[in-house]
């Protein structure tokens, strides 16, 4: 579990297929990311990056509003097939898009990388034209590398290294 | 009962005994499953009467692989305790005309989703001749990696092991 200034991330499980569901289906959350889904693929994706905890400490995590406990979005880490680099993932509720909520977990996920698994780079894919991820990535201190097709579509790829994450994590300090 | 593209996969009832000694009684079919010392009709009844001890048991079991198109019986494909050592085995088999046709993949790759998206196993396991290079070839294709050699049902079998991890771990995050 982490937390940070807004947010609880907490490992998924079944509770949370009702909510998963509610955003899979949505076509204005799912445009950039695949086909929406009906419940039952909703709750196998919740079992799928749920399921590399244990042996990879990697996965995707509940965001939860920590007053109101109301849940706000998914996100994660995983890793990329086509190149075997841990790639941050994350996607927001509508009702609660434009309030940097994806930054702001996304970010504490950077951490988690860089610190407990000692990862020297992580990256990001994202359709190019999603505007509003690629501004994630970019507040997160990544920067574009190149468009390549994974997960079978042609994406961004951006990527920030260890240094440059120490490097934004003084900046912001100053 | 599992459907997939070309099959059905349902429970054995008793009046499918016949049809199992039937397709069991082609000395090329059963040349990797002890031939007639462990297959022949007594054998075969009693390993009936275990297939529906295992349904009582665990809820699944060996199935009868019936064709969808002629509603013929063609051979049998299910999971199952791999004799006492804890492990759930995916198993396959048919006549001679299916052969070649991928219907062991089609057949162990649904076996495996229902085995860790339904039953929520942890591991499944498969074992074959290594002269039975059709066989292991299923399991390679299914994503199971080769552990060892050892001896079960009292032949030399190859043993291949596939957990639920690596199982969704194939599979897009998206």
């Amino acid at each position: 579990m982490l937390e940070t200034n807004r947010l609880i991330l907490r490992p998924m499980d079944e509770r949370d297929v009702n909510a998963i569901f509610a955003m899979r289906s949505d076509v204005d959350v799912m445009r950039f990311i695949r086909e929406p889904q009906n419940r039952d693929e909703s709750a196998n994706w919740v079992k799928l990056v749920s399921s590399r905890w244990e042996q990879e400490q990697i996965g995707f995590c509940a965001m939860l509003e920590k007053l109101s406990q109301e849940f706000i979005g998914w996100c994660g880490i995983w890793r990329l097939p086509e190149t075997d680099e841990l790639e941050i993932g994350y996607a927001v509720a509508k009702q609660f898009w434009g309030k940097g909520f994806a930054t702001e977990a996304a970010l504490k996920f950077l951490d988690y990388a860089f610190e407990k698994l000692e990862n020297e780079k992580i990256v990001a894919v994202a359709r190019p034209e999603n505007a509003a991820s690629r501004r994630v990535m970019e507040k997160l201190g990544m920067r574009y590398d190149y468009t390549g097709e994974f997960y079978g579509f042609e994406l961004v790829h951006y990527s920030i290294d260890r240094d440059n994450w120490r490097l934004r994590n003084m900046k912001n300090f100053r | 009962m599992l459907e997939t593209e070309r099959l059905l996969l349902r429970k054995f009832t008793p009046e499918d005994l016949g049809k199992l000694i039937e397709t069991r009684s082609d000395e090329e079919v059963i040349k990797y499953l002890g031939g007639k010392n462990l297959q022949n009709p007594e054998a075969i009844e009693k390993r009936l009467q275990f297939y529906f001890d295992c349904y009582e048991k665990f809820g699944f079991g060996m199935c009868a692989m019936i064709w969808k198109k002629s509603g013929e019986m063609i051979g049998w494909s299910g999971l199952q305790p791999l004799e006492d050592t804890g492990e759930t085995e995916v198993g396959y088999g048919m006549i001679k005309e299916f052969w070649g046709k991928g219907i062991g993949f089609e057949c162990a790759s649904a076996w495996l989703k229902y085995g860790f998206e339904t039953a929520d196993l942890e591991r499944i396991v498969a074992v074959a001749s290594p002269e039975n290079s059709a066989s292991w070839r299923i399991m390679e294709k299914c994503g199971m990696k080769y552990q060892k050699t050892e001896t079960h049902y009292g032949l030399e079998c190859v043993f291949y092991a596939i957990s639920k991890a690596e199982f969704f771990s194939s599979k897009s995050c998206l």
